[in-house]
Order: structure tokens, then C-alpha cells, then sequence
């Protein structure tokens, strides 16, 4: 065995436990955010690069865990839309499942996978960003350790799986090592950087990090969107029938 | 008419004792200006101005209750409005009253059941445009080209289970769709009557109950649904006798009792989102065809642009019985579609169109749209119809307009 060969084998060994401690570390993240479920008011401001300013606010409703968690987002202003609404349907190993639903039309829409990449009502979240997925979703690998917004961080690089189509090819994600939740996420499109999601003003609400700012920028299209969390709380009382198609019906 | 008072009166005290969370609302007051650059025969008015309130609330009550209402209020500058200061409960007069009760209806929900009871909205199927399942839903054609739902009286059932649903509905009282008026510019027979002067002999509503079964499911990334439906056809059937020697017209208005058999199935492919609808119609009536109409849509969602194509038709099934005439027949056989363009949130411009497939008729709709204001939006475009006068459809290109639109929601 040449000096090469053992130095590629050595290399790959590294690799693998990189590999596998990063999605060690991504697990842990997911374990530290569970609860059986989540609500929050957000309220939304977009940027535009030609200085434009536009605000908006939603309700929010998640039940279950990260990968198999149904979502309810309602909105709330301004009046033109008020009763919009999302709800998305996370399944592990298989594509989630969106419906937006619009009572001026009294339509339900479904959205389709391929068209996941598209903006989410004019804010710089597309409908992808509002799925969950769980850890087999997602290839981590790539462990580095940085600082971030002064942080002690690892920064895990996220590739796309098999079974989880996603416009986005690669993501770099910064974790906390103190809190073991995301700071900041970079995610990639046809290797260019698309979108940056940035957390701000992590409160610890029962026991789980909680960013109540998100930051999303639009690094293609030059804007950006700003989601305040109001009143953020964990494990209120839900049931699984508020997250079904005839709930988003009657969801304003 | 006791009962009725009570029913709001209910409804309004809830309204008032209810604590914020519970209640919503939503509501926009629209005032439309349209101008047709051409006079038709019967019509010679052509500015119309329109006015419309409408207020929606909801209160959820606990225990899984609930109430839903809506209320309109409008006037128009064509009288196509009625004039008199009345509040309508049923909304089932030719011309549109002042005041209505838009929906109104109680719910109770627990785990996957829910039952809702009043007037309210309902909605069949999956098209953007002609849906051949979307039987229940009486809408008001006063300007086909901008149909607004009525709200119909029913009970509704459902038990929803997440990707299984199965609905059940039953109508006591028929809401028959509101058609544009005898002597207004949106009422235009084909060639054959040119020059007849019409005289109604009736209209026979329909009595008894109507009943819908429907059965959705989801089986990822597909969605499918069985439905079934026994009652009246919204929409009128006329039945005329033509007196060539004195050129009269002399007509019946007829809701003929239908059963419909009808599917719908969604699923990605290439790219695209397909959906596809059918449905079977059949009737013991003489005076209503069998018919066989079948829909198929492809949409796609982009960043700053939707849009979405639809090819309807049907095929006849079972004859009717001669001399009788169906509005609804002039949509059939079409190629129709939608795009909307949005590049700001601020700002849309859209564009519809409706074709049949030999080109011998065609409805197209631009519109742009502006938010001035989180509250205000205006909007401006115009409705170009147009072909051959051969097609019933191009008969109504004198009815081709301008408009201008301004929205305040709260």
C-alpha cells in the first residue's frame, strides 16, 4: 500500500466520522427544539431593493415533530389578505405537502413540489423555507468549526438527499455549540448563494431556543424580509384536526 | 320571519359580547366604474357605476361552536340593483337587492367531525374556470363576466380524517343562480330569435331537498375525489314556443332535476400541475340533455408569475326535448386560461382568456392592479369579446368594456 493510498483511506475514515458526527450534531439540534407544538403571531416587513417597504402579520400553528409536523399559517394583514392561509404537511423520506387557501375565491390551491421555489406571498421566504424536514432529509457532512454573530459555532454542510427534492442543492448551516440551535443558514442554488437566513434575539422559551427575529435576504434578487415573533409559545393546546384541508377552509 | 330576526339578533349579541381571539372579521367597500364604448339594441346605458360593502365575521365559540356571517349592501347606477329599502334573506330575486344576508350559519366542530348549518358558500371541484362537478353553487350572472357565488341554504357535514374526507350535503331549499336581466345588455339570444319581442310565462322553482355526497382523498402526491349529486340545475332552462307569423317569443323558466356522477384527480407531472375533472349528468326530465362534460388544467406557480390552461367540452349523451334553450351551453368546448404577473407585492397585472377551440369566438381580460395603501387598491383594464357573429359566444362583443376599479378593505 503506497503513501497515497493510505492517505486517501485516512482522508475518507475523516471524512466519514465528520459525517457522521455532523448529523450527530444536527440530531441533537432537532432534540433540543422538540415539542409537541408551537405557536406564534409573526410579524413581517420586506425590503426591496428600490427602498419599498411592505408589512404584513400571520398566525402560526405547528403540531408534532420536525419531519412529520403539520403547519397552519394564517394571515392576518394586511385586510386584503387577511385569511389567506398555508398549510403544509411534513412526511419523512417523501416530499411535504402545501395548500394555500384564498377566500375571496373560496379556493384551495395545492402547490405542487416543483413550484416550491416560488416567493410565499411576496415576502423573500419561498414555500420550501416553510417545510420541516428531520435529519434523513438532508446529507450532512463537512464540520467546521467558526464564529458567528460572536458565537463559538460548527458550520455543517447540508447536501440535498435522494428522497427530499429541494431547490437548493447545498446549505451551510452555523450552530450554536453553547445553545445547540442554527444562527445562521446559507442555502445554495445551482451552486450560487440564494437566500441567507439569519436568527436574532434567541430567548430560551420553555426550555427551547427561540429566535423571536429571522432575517431571510434574497442574496439574487437584492431584498429582504424581517419576521418578528410575538408571542411564541410551545406545547399549547392543538389537535390534529385543525391541520386538515376542511380546517384551512374555515381557517380566517 | 320571527325565527329570522332571532337568528341575527343571536348572532349579532354573540357578536358583540365576544372577547378578542375569538372574533374575526374581514370586509372591502368596491366601487366599480365600467364603460361599453357600444350600445346594444335593448341597452342603451353605457356607464355603470357600482358600489358593494361587504362585511364577513366569525366568532369561535368554545366547545367547538362557531358562527359565520356575511352581509352585503350595494347600489348601482343601472338599476340592476332594486331601488326599494328591503333587506333579503334569500337573495333569490331577478335583480340584486340592497341589502342581503350573504351567508350566515352555525357550526360545530369535534376532532375530524364538523357540521355547518345556514346560508353559506359551496364550492365543487378543482378547475380554475369551468368546473363540471361545481353543480351545487348558484352564482349571480347579472355580468357573466364577473360571477359572484350566492350563498345557498344547507347542512353540512364532514368527517375529515387528514388525507380522507367525506362530505355530505343536503339543500332544502333550491337557490336558483341569478341571470342577467331581460332588458339589459348582458341578455342576448342567439341569431335565431333576432327581431322576436320575448314574454315570459312563468318560472317554476323547483320544490324539495338536495342532496351531495363527495369523497376526497389524498394519497401523496396525488389527490382524488368521487362525487355525487341529486338535485336542481342552477341555472335556467328555457322552454320557448316561437311565433314566426307575430315575431313572439313567448318563454318558460324551468330548473330541471338533474343526478350528477362526477371525479376529479390532481397530480404533478412534468413540471406541471395537472388536474383533470368530470362528471355525467343525466336527468329523468325532458327538458334537460344528458351530458357527459370533462375538464383537464395545467398551472405552474413561478416566482413572480402564475398561470393556468383549461380545455373543457362535453358530449351529449341524451337528447332533450326541442325548444328548449340553456345558457350554460355557450362556455362549453373552450380553451380558457389565466397568467398573472406580479412584480412587486404591490402590484399585479393579469390577463384571462377564453377561446373556443375553432376560433370563431373569443373573451380576453386585462387587468392591472395596484395597492396604494396596505388598505386601497385600484384597478384598470378592459374586456375584449369578439369572432365570428355565428358564435353565440361573439354576439357579445358589443358588451366589450372598460374599467376602473378602487378597493378599500378592512
Amino acid at each position: 500500500m503506497t503513501g497515497k493510498t493510505i492517505a486517501l483511506a485516512l482522508s475518507w475514515t475523516a471524512a466519514a466520522v465528520a459525517a457522521q458526527t455532523a448529523t450527530e450534531i444536527m440530531e441533537e439540534v432537532h432534540r433540543g427544539a422538540h415539542a409537541d407544538n408551537f405557536r406564534y403571531e409573526g410579524r413581517i416587513t420586506t425590503r426591496k431593493a428600490n427602498g419599498a417597504k411592505d408589512q404584513m402579520s400571520w398566525r402560526c400553528e405547528r403540531l408534532g415533530e420536525a419531519g412529520s409536523s403539520k403547519m397552519m399559517l394564517r394571515f392576518l394583514d394586511p385586510a386584503d389578505i387577511r385569511g389567506v392561509a398555508l398549510l403544509v404537511w411534513n412526511h419523512s423520506q417523501k416530499p411535504s405537502e402545501m395548500w394555500l387557501y384564498t377566500p375571496a375565491l373560496a379556493r384551495t390551491r395545492r402547490i405542487a413540489q416543483q413550484d416550491r421555489f416560488a416567493r410565499f406571498a411576496g415576502t423573500d421566504f419561498s414555500f420550501e423555507d416553510f417545510e420541516e424536514s428531520d435529519t434523513s432529509s438532508w446529507n450532512y457532512s463537512e464540520l467546521r468549526e467558526e464564529q458567528e454573530e460572536g458565537e463559538a459555532c460548527w458550520r455543517i454542510t447540508a447536501s440535498r438527499s435522494t428522497t427530499h427534492p429541494s431547490q437548493y442543492d447545498r446549505q451551510w448551516i452555523w450552530v450554536s455549540k453553547e445553545k445547540m440551535t442554527p444562527l445562521r443558514t446559507d442555502k445554495f442554488r445551482g451552486g450560487k448563494l440564494a437566500r441567507r437566513l439569519t436568527m436574532h434575539s434567541l430567548e430560551l422559551r420553555q426550555g427551547i431556543w427561540t429566535p423571536m427575529r429571522v432575517e431571510v435576504v434574497d442574496l439574487l434578487g437584492n431584498s429582504s424580509t424581517t419576521l418578528e415573533l410575538v408571542d411564541a409559545r410551545y406545547n399549547q393546546r392543538m389537535a390534529e384536526s385543525q391541520f386538515s384541508l376542511e380546517a384551512l377552509k374555515g381557517s380566517w | 320571519m320571527k325565527l329570522r330576526l332571532a337568528w341575527v339578533l343571536a348572532a349579532l349579541s354573540a357578536t358583540c359580547t365576544a372577547q378578542s381571539g375569538a372574533w374575526s372579521y374581514r370586509g372591502f367597500l368596491d366601487n366599480s366604474m365600467v364603460y361599453y364604448p357600444r350600445t346594444t339594441a335593448d341597452d342603451q346605458v353605457q356607464f355603470v357605476n357600482e358600489t358593494l360593502l361587504r362585511v364577513e365575521g366569525k366568532l369561535e365559540l368554545p366547545g367547538g361552536f362557531g358562527l359565520s356571517a356575511g352581509f352585503d349592501a350595494r347600489t348601482d347606477s343601472d338599476n340592476q340593483v332594486t331601488r326599494a329599502w328591503r333587506f333579503s334573506w334569500d337573495d333569490r330575486t331577478a335583480q340584486r337587492p340592497p341589502f342581503s344576508l350573504r351567508t350566515m350559519s352555525f357550526h360545530y366542530a369535534r376532532g375530524p367531525f364538523r357540521i355547518e348549518a345556514g346560508k353559506q358558500i359551496l364550492h365543487w371541484g378543482q378547475m380554475d374556470f369551468s368546473s363540471p362537478t361545481d353543480k351545487l353553487a348558484p352564482r349571480d350572472y347579472l355580468n357573466p363576466a364577473s360571477a359572484d357565488y350566492l350563498g345557498a341554504f344547507a347542512v353540512r357535514a364532514v368527517v375529515d380524517t387528514g388525507p380522507r374526507s367525506l362530505e355530505l350535503i343536503y339543500l332544502p331549499r333550491f337557490t336558483p343562480s341569478r341571470i342577467p336581466l331581460s332588458n339589459r345588455r348582458w341578455l342576448i339570444l342567439p341569431a335565431e330569435f333576432d327581431g322576436y319581442s320575448c314574454h315570459s310565462q312563468g318560472v317554476q322553482y323547483p320544490g324539495g331537498g338536495q342532496v351531495g355526497v363527495r369523497y376526497h382523498q389524498i394519497v401523496s402526491p396525488y389527490e382524488f375525489s368521487l362525487c355525487y349529486f341529486e338535485g336542481f340545475k342552477n341555472l335556467p332552462t328555457f322552454l320557448y314556443d316561437k311565433d314566426p307569423i307575430n315575431l313572439i317569443l313567448n318563454y318558460q323558466t324551468l330548473y330541471p332535476k338533474m343526478r350528477m356522477v362526477g371525479a376529479d384527480f390532481t397530480a404533478p407531472w412534468r413540471g406541471l400541475l395537472w388536474k383533470v375533472e368530470s362528471a355525467y349528468i343525466n336527468s329523468a326530465s325532458p327538458y334537460l340533455a344528458g351530458t357527459w362534460t370533462y375538464a383537464a388544467q395545467a398551472e405552474k406557480t413561478g416566482d413572480k408569475w402564475q398561470w393556468a390552461l383549461e380545455f373543457a367540452g362535453d358530449k351529449l349523451t341524451q337528447a332533450k326535448r326541442p325548444n328548449t334553450l340553456d345558457l350554460d351551453r355557450a362556455t362549453r368546448d373552450a380553451v380558457s386560461g389565466h397568467a398573472a404577473w406580479t412584480p412587486t407585492p404591490r402590484q399585479t397585472l393579469s390577463a384571462e382568456w377564453f377561446l373556443h377551440p375553432d376560433g370563431k369566438a373569443f373573451v380576453t381580460r386585462i387587468l392591472y392592479s395596484r395597492n396604494l395603501h396596505s388598505t386601497f387598491r385600484v384597478s384598470g383594464g378592459f374586456l375584449w369579446i369578439g369572432g365570428n357573429q355565428s358564435d353565440p359566444l361573439a354576439r357579445y362583443n358589443v358588451n366589450s368594456y372598460l374599467t376602473l376599479q378602487l378597493r378599500y378593505s378592512f
